[in-house]
Order: structure tokens, then C-alpha cells, then sequence
């Protein structure tokens, strides 16, 4: 899964984190099982001290099982947008046609923008996200 | 499930293709005797998917059971065991494996071999590949002008260096290659940042942040091999690896953040390992 957020004016957004997009980061993760691995072994990190009844450690294993006994492909690619512009299908509309091409028929692909009334540089605070 | 004559029972194992394991295991110990016999272990481009694919599985495994890999108490003694064999396995699967001819690709492979080597407590079958195949190992860095990849360069020369320690010289040689980077800040740092597109400054700023503070904690375990300072090593070195990973991911650097992991690890064996405890 992956999130961004943009509150550039121009439509589509330019995601600005790290060397890549969300758009980028997701054609990855479709097309090199070296990326799928990579995350899923960082998810790992996330979980292995977590108790078994910990409902996202007991996500994460189900879904590793999915992962495993499907050599690699069943896996669903998230990407999750947040604006704080007006909203249009434009900003996800070409890329999701673009990440559907040749999507392997095992992998499930979801792209969701959410369209906020608050500027995007202020939500970290207002989600007591920085003190 | 038997993995390679050891039968290991865990659960994140079991969700495995035991014959794909099998598979693996069997393809490299025939190549072994293939290369005793006619001086060929080259792998097939399937056979490599194989055996990639068969890491790939034990090291789920192995991260779930990574909390037991300094466990000291009896009850989770097994699962410590466990650990340290899967770690064994995988770095007997990734060193049949051949080195990948780019870079990145090589320093990746090298590093993560030496985490499995250290943790599956075979950490002197990683000194004998350092020191009898420097050839394969080392990168040229005369014309490595980007700021970020000398520094990821030279920090992974100064790890190997700390690794081999064939003699005093090679732990003096990671020590220096260290203070190299910080002459070379400055002549570097602004340049790499004033070329990076202006989307992709807090990114690269942020990654060089992660560097910095692994390239500390490198230095730190040199010196403690050096001079068996500073006593409280294993507490400075986590600070670090806390700041480099958190700055990795707050830039999202995923393979980052894994090796970063990984190495934390791999130095906190390496100085439980020094004679100085």
C-alpha cells in the first residue's frame, strides 16, 4: 500500500517524496517480485514482535500465506491519495488505466483519493501527527 | 521441515513449498560436487530463480523469529537455535548464488550475505571469502563523484574492512575510510544537493541524514575493535540505527530500512563476538 499526499494546483499531481511517485512506487511493486519481496519482508519487521493475537500480525500471515502458495502474485496494490484541491477523476483516472495494462490477473489493484477542506501542509498538526 | 538435513518446525516455514526448498538445496550441493569434480558451479538462469525463490521463503521465516536472535533466556532457546540454523542456510543458499555484476546490486548481496554469516554464526566463512576473493568484492571509487553513492560506497568498504580484520591494518583502513567521508563532506555534500532536482531535495537530504547516521555507527564499532571503547558501544551504535531508520523511513526507502535492520544486527553480533566483552 502506498500514500501520498499533494497540494500542488496543477492537475495530475506531482507526488514529491523520495525519488519517485506513488504512480512510480506502484509500477514497481507490479512489476519486479524483487520490490513485492522487499516490502513484504519490511511489513515482517513490523510484526515479528507483535503477539499472535494481534490482529495485524494475524492479517500479515494470512496474507503471506496467500502471497506464498501463489508463487509470489497474489498480492493487491493500494495507492491512496490525498488532496487538498478540487477533487476530479483526472488525478487517478490515466494512471489507473495505465497500472491496469498487463496487471497479472492474480494482483488486485485499488487507487483512492481523498479530497480534504484543510491545507495539506497544516494536517500533521491537526492530526497531532508533529507536537 | 527438513531444510537441508535439519529438520526446523516453525510456522512461517511450513507455509513453504518444502519442494522447492528441496530443490534448492539439492541443485547447490550438486553443484559442489560438480565443481570438486569439473571446476564448473555455475547455476542455470532457473536454477538461480530456485534458489532466489528459496531464500526469499526462509527469510520470512527468519524475521519472524528475528526477536530470538540474542535471546538468552532457556525457554525460547529452541527458537534461538532455529535462527541461527535458518540464518546458516541462507547464507549457504546466497553464497552459491552468483554476485550481482551492478553495484548496488553487488553491496546489497555482500552486506546481507555478512548479516547471515554473523547471525548464523558463520561469520568466519564470510573473513575467508573477504580475504581470498577481494577481486569480486571491491568497487572502484576513484570517479564516484555523487555524494550519496560515495558515501553508501565507502560505508560498505569500511563494514567489509571491519569484517575481514585480517590484520590491525584493515580495521585502521575501515577507520580511515570513515574520516574520509568527513574531510569530503564539504567538498561533496552541497554540490550532490544543489543537483538534485528541487522535488527530490528533502528525499535526498533525508537519505543522506540515514547515511550519516550508519556511517557513525560503523565508526563506532571500529573503534571499539581498535581500543575496546566506548564501553557502552551497544547503546551508542542503537541510537544510530534508530535515527538512520527512522529517517529511512520517513523517506521511504524500504531496502534501506531492511539493511539498515539487518546491519544493526550483524554489529551487535560482531562486538558480542570481540574478545574485549
Amino acid at each position: 500500500m502506498n500514500a501520498k499526499s499533494s497540494n500542488d494546483k496543477s492537475t495530475p499531481p506531482q507526488v514529491l517524496y523520495g525519488r519517485s511517485g506513488m504512480i512510480k512506487q506502484l509500477e514497481d511493486l507490479k512489476s519486479s517480485s524483487d520490490t513485492r519481496s522487499a516490502l513484504i519482508r519490511w511489513l515482517g519487521f513490523k510484526v515479528y514482535k507483535l503477539s499472535e493475537s494481534d490482529l495485524f500480525k494475524i492479517d500479515y500471515k494470512k496474507a503471506l500465506k496467500a502471497y506464498l502458495s501463489s508463487h509470489a502474485r497474489r498480492v493487491k496494490l493500494i495507492g491512496v491519495l490525498v488532496r487538498d484541491t478540487e477533487p476530479t477523476v483526472k488525478d487517478l483516472r490515466a494512471r489507473y488505466k495505465a497500472l491496469a495494462t498487463n496487471l497479472d490477473k492474480m494482483m488486485n489493484l485499488e487507487l483512492a483519493a481523498f479530497y480534504i477542506s484543510v491545507n495539506i501542509a497544516e494536517l500533521p498538526e491537526l492530526m497531532e501527527i508533529v507536537k | 521441515m527438513n531444510i537441508d538435513g535439519d529438520i526446523i518446525d516453525h510456522e512461517v516455514l511450513n507455509l513453504l513449498d518444502e519442494s522447492l526448498i528441496k530443490k534448492a538445496f539439492d541443485t547447490i550441493n550438486l553443484k559442489k560436487v560438480s565443481k570438486a569434480f569439473y571446476g564448473d558451479e555455475s547455476l542455470t538462469e532457473s536454477e538461480i530463480e530456485a534458489v532466489a525463490r528459496a531464500i526469499e521463503g526462509l527469510e520470512f521465516s527468519i524475521i519472524d523469529l528475528w526477536q530470538y536472535s540474542f535471546e538468552t533466556g532457556e525457554e525460547n532457546l529452541d527458537s534461538k537455535t532455529q535462527f541461527q540454523k535458518l540464518c546458516f542456510k541462507c547464507f549457504k543458499l546466497m553464497n552459491a548464488l552468483p554476485i550481482p555484476e551492478d553495484k548496488f546490486g553487488k553491496i546489497k548481496h555482500i552486506l546481507k550475505l555478512t548479516t547471515y554469516a554473523y547471525l548464523g554464526e558463520k561469520w568466519e566463512d564470510m573473513r575467508r571469502f573477504l580475504i581470498e576473493r577481494q577481486e569480486v568484492w571491491s568497487i572502484d571509487q576513484t570517479e564516484n563523484n555523487d555524494w550519496d553513492d560515495r558515501m553508501f560506497s565507502t560505508i560498505y568498504l569500511s563494514i567489509l574492512y571491519l569484517v575481514r580484520k585480517s590484520s590491525w591494518q584493515d580495521l585502521d583502513e575501515s577507520v580511515k575510510l570513515i574520516n574520509s567521508l568527513r574531510s569530503e563532506q564539504s567538498k561533496y555534500e552541497n554540490q550532490y544537493l544543489n543537483e538534485v532536482e528541487a522535488q527530490y531535495k528533502r528525499g535526498a537530504a533525508l537519505e543522506l541524514a540515514s547515511l550519516y547516521h550508519l556511517a557513525k555507527a560503523v565508526d563506532l564499532v571500529s573503534e571499539y575493535m581498535l581500543q575496546g571503547s566506548p564501553r557502552d558501544v551497544l547503546e551508542q551504535i542503537s541510537f544510530h540505527f534508530d535515527k538512520s531508520i527512522a529517517y529511512a523511513q520517513n523517506v521511504r526507502i524500504v531496502e534501506l530500512d531492511l539493511l539498515l535492520r539487518m546491519l544493526h544486527s550483524t554489529f551487535k553480533k560482531m562486538i558480542f563476538n570481540s574478545i574485549r566483552r
